[in-house]
């Protein structure tokens, strides 16, 4: 009932068909064809050239027994492990920042910085600083740390979390900022009740910022999680060309390797395809815990419980 | 009102299905004709060089102009593609799915044509004799009896060293190393000096390809390297896994700088050796400006081959690139005889002159060169001579091989695995990659 009464609002179907037409043809052909074509390719072989020849689920069973994609996906595991940290150290920053300490807009900017600069030239940097004679080294063998000024850009242990430490580096800036606006919102009545009841800093950052930021914890989560899978390829790349062997190579740059340098975009998409279900599934997880825990934090008039 | 609406929408609806249809009907791959297509019309080149180098694009002009004299209603359009192999290939990915793009591409040697045959057309009937017999290099772009392209100059490595730094080790300058053996005495007596013996830098695994490469000729007999040309030799096996070991005995003889592993290749690889600190470094052909260098250019002499396993039969140089005409090219034959004709001896006795693009035609003189670049006389004579030549090896795997080779070898230098292991990683990939390599799949 109440639908028709809109539709008549709008006068007649054609209307709605002419002024939505054009977008919903553009996404669905910018955005939902190549999804489909996309997720035939996955089930051809295909060097991008000839045309695609069917091969069922061979790529998906070549995906399992694919020792560099394993490796791969453990380097992108490395990054997950530090999401954590990611996710609240901006929000740590945000609230210290939010309290007015001196220098603040100078700390803003700061942590912004890096956002702004190319992940290209991060590598690049990270590379030299980080360089056999590198000010990394140069540093520790002046103040007689000369045992620890090892080699960085080739240690295979080490190098992963280095791109990974890069990463988080990189973008943390964009979660000061989403914070900051977030906690820029908070009724600074809240705090003064938190204070009156004799919180401390901690207290009313846990019981206070956390839960009326959450929304923001939650976006930020999901761009977290996007960035560890798709946003290490350019830095990893610069600063160490996915090695020394595997050691650095994350899901990304191994997709992006096997699409356009190996000739195998069939198998590239596969791959692609398998981890966007995958992170769908992990993210849809994630909300419906987040949300569910959200419920029990606040009462029905919005308030932190 | 209704009506004229429904008959918008209708309209609208029909023009998007038709746009639909049109954006959808790129797929289903290239389609090869015979078709030599029409002498007449625009010429798409898409040039790797001429957007980075302007002597190269100052001469590349003359060509233009001199061709479309010569060719009344021919007109060349030349675009400056990145010399990235992984862009060009999604930049011919794309045009094969559409069937419209350039008519002339600039790729690599070997691997690149082998990997986007299936794009290009063989232009055999294009080439007179006396064409084919003006330029060597042809190995790097002929499969199965067939020519899929023209090669552009000549690209081969070798290992250039400092004499007055060979004269400070107390060696004798005149008489360079010529053999492993040489190499690592001559390190041994660098090291004591104080010097380091050969610069570079292996932190992306370039080195290990180049390092193999020298080695490779003086290991492979030639009919062993046309055999490895073919894809079919493994790599487990000699030649090339003597070619390797003779890489990590350089290592192990201390050769390089303790840091070579974490160096950048470029530019901090060729630091030492620019700055006089480093007495030998493996270049290649298109890197002789160090013989023009004021500082160490006067000491800067070339070893164009090196012996491992046994006395090398042909230098490790190729075609530098390869002009190749496209399958959905309107112009084949204009396309092929611009790529022949740009290949001329004045063409690329200008390129040599002017930016050192070695030559791969034999009719270019060397003389105006030897003058500024004397060092390279060895190499030189070896090429009047007649000397074979046959593409580096590293040159001569497909792009997946070619980084776990490379990569692998790198952490072979670092400790982290056997040499076995190494070359085991790399013909496994071989093998992945042959039937996709070659077509049979």
């Amino acid at each position: 009932m109440m639908g028709k009464r809109r539709m008549r609002k709008y006068s007649s179907i054609g209307t709605l068909a002419l002024f939505l037409g054009p977008s919903l043809l553009i996404i669905a052909l910018l955005r939902v064809w190549p999804v489909i074509q996309g997720a035939f390719i996955a089930f051809t072989q295909w060097d991008g050239i000839r045309p695609p020849v069917f091969n069922g689920l061979d790529n998906f069973t070549r995906m399992l027994s694919d020792p560099v994609l394993l490796t791969a996906l453990g380097n992108t595991g490395k990054i997950l492990i530090l999401a954590p940290v990611w996710i609240i150290l901006p929000l740590l920053l945000a609230a210290v920042i939010q309290d007015r300490i001196p220098g603040a807009s100078f700390f803003k900017i700061s942590y912004v910085l890096p956002v702004l600069v190319s992940p290209a030239v991060i590598g690049v940097l990270f590379v030299i600083i980080l360089g056999p004679d590198g000010p990394l080294n140069i540093v520790l063998r002046g103040i007689g740390l000369g045992a620890l000024a090892i080699n960085w850009t080739v240690d295979t242990t080490l190098v992963m979390w280095i791109v990974a430490g890069m990463l988080i580096w990189s973008t943390f800036g964009l979660g000061v900022l989403l914070f900051s606006a977030g906690l820029a919102s908070i009724d600074e009545s809240l705090y003064e009740a938190a204070r009156i009841d004799g919180a401390n800093w901690m207290q009313r950052f846990w019981y206070v910022t956390v839960p009326s930021v959450r929304g923001v914890i939650e976006y930020w989560t999901v761009m977290v999680v996007i960035m560890a899978f798709s946003s290490a390829i350019v830095l990893g790349y610069s600063f160490s060309q996915g090695g020394p062997g595997y050691a650095s190579t994350t899901v990304d740059l191994f997709i992006y390797n096997q699409a356009f340098r190996y000739g195998a975009p069939g198998y590239a998409t596969a791959i692609g395809i398998t981890l966007f279900l995958l992170i769908g599934i992990l993210l849809v997880i994630f909300l419906r815990v987040s949300r569910r825990r959200g419920e029990l934090m606040f009462d029905d008039s919005g308030t932190p419980l | 009102m209704q009506r004229k609406m429904r008959r918008s929408v209708a309209i609208a609806v029909a023009a998007s299905a038709v746009f639909g249809l049109a954006a959808c009907s790129g797929g289903g791959g290239a389609n090869p004709t015979s078709d030599d297509g029409s002498m007449k019309g625009t010429i798409k080149v898409w040039d790797l060089l001429v957007g980075s180098d302007k002597n190269w694009k100052a001469t590349m002009d003359k060509v233009d102009a001199q061709f479309e004299k010569d060719h009344p209603g021919a007109k060349i359009d030349r675009i400056a593609q990145p010399a990235d192999p992984a862009t060009i290939h999604q930049l011919m990915q794309a045009a094969a799915q559409s069937k419209s793009g350039p008519d002339l591409i600039m790729i690599w040697a070997w691997g690149d044509v082998l990997t986007l045959k299936p794009s290009l057309v063989p232009i055999d009937k294009y080439i007179s004799k006396k064409e084919r017999d003006s330029l060597t290099g042809w190995d790097g772009v002929t499969f199965g009896g067939e020519t899929y392209g023209v090669p552009i100059g000549l690209q081969g490595l070798g290992i250039s060293y400092n004499t007055k730094l060979f004269q400070e080790a107390g060696l004798d300058p005149d008489t360079p190393p010529a053999s492993v053996d040489d190499l690592l005495t001559a390190c041994k007596a660098l090291n004591a000096a104080g010097i380091t013996p050969i610069g570079g830098g292996n932190k992306e695994g370039y080195l290990s390809g180049w390092t193999t490469s020298t080695l490779y000729a003086g290991t492979a007999t030639t009919k062993e390297a046309a055999k490895q040309a073919t894809y079919t030799a493994p790599f487990t096996e000699a030649p090339f896994a003597d070619a390797a070991a003779g890489v990590m005995k350089l290592v192990d003889g201390k050769c390089f700088d303790k840091n070579m592993p974490a160096t950048p290749w470029y530019p901090d690889g060729f630091q030492k050796f620019q700055d006089g600190k480093a007495a030998m470094q493996f270049t290649i052909y298109s890197q002789f400006g160090y013989m023009t260098d004021p500082k160490i250019g006067q000491y800067v002499k070339f070893i164009p081959s090196i012996e491992n396993t046994r006395t090398p039969e042909f230098l490790p140089a190729g075609a530098m690139n390869v002009w190749a005409v496209t399958s959905f090219s309107q112009h084949k034959k204009l396309a092929a005889e611009l790529a022949v004709f740009q290949e001329q001896a004045k063409y690329q006795q200008e390129r040599l002159d002017t930016a050192g693009y070695f030559p791969n035609n034999k009719g270019v003189s060397f003389d105006d060169f030897l003058k500024t670049h004397p060092g390279a006389a060895p190499l030189v004579k070896m090429l009047k001579d007649g000397a074979k030549t046959v593409l580096p090896v590293h040159n001569m795997q497909d792009a997946k091989t070619n980084d776990i080779f490379q990569s692998q070898l790198e952490l072979v230098m670092l400790g982290q695995t056997s040499l076995k292991d190494a070359l085991q990683a790399t013909e496994d990939s071989r093998k992945q990659q042959y039937p996709v390599l070659m077509g049979s799949q």
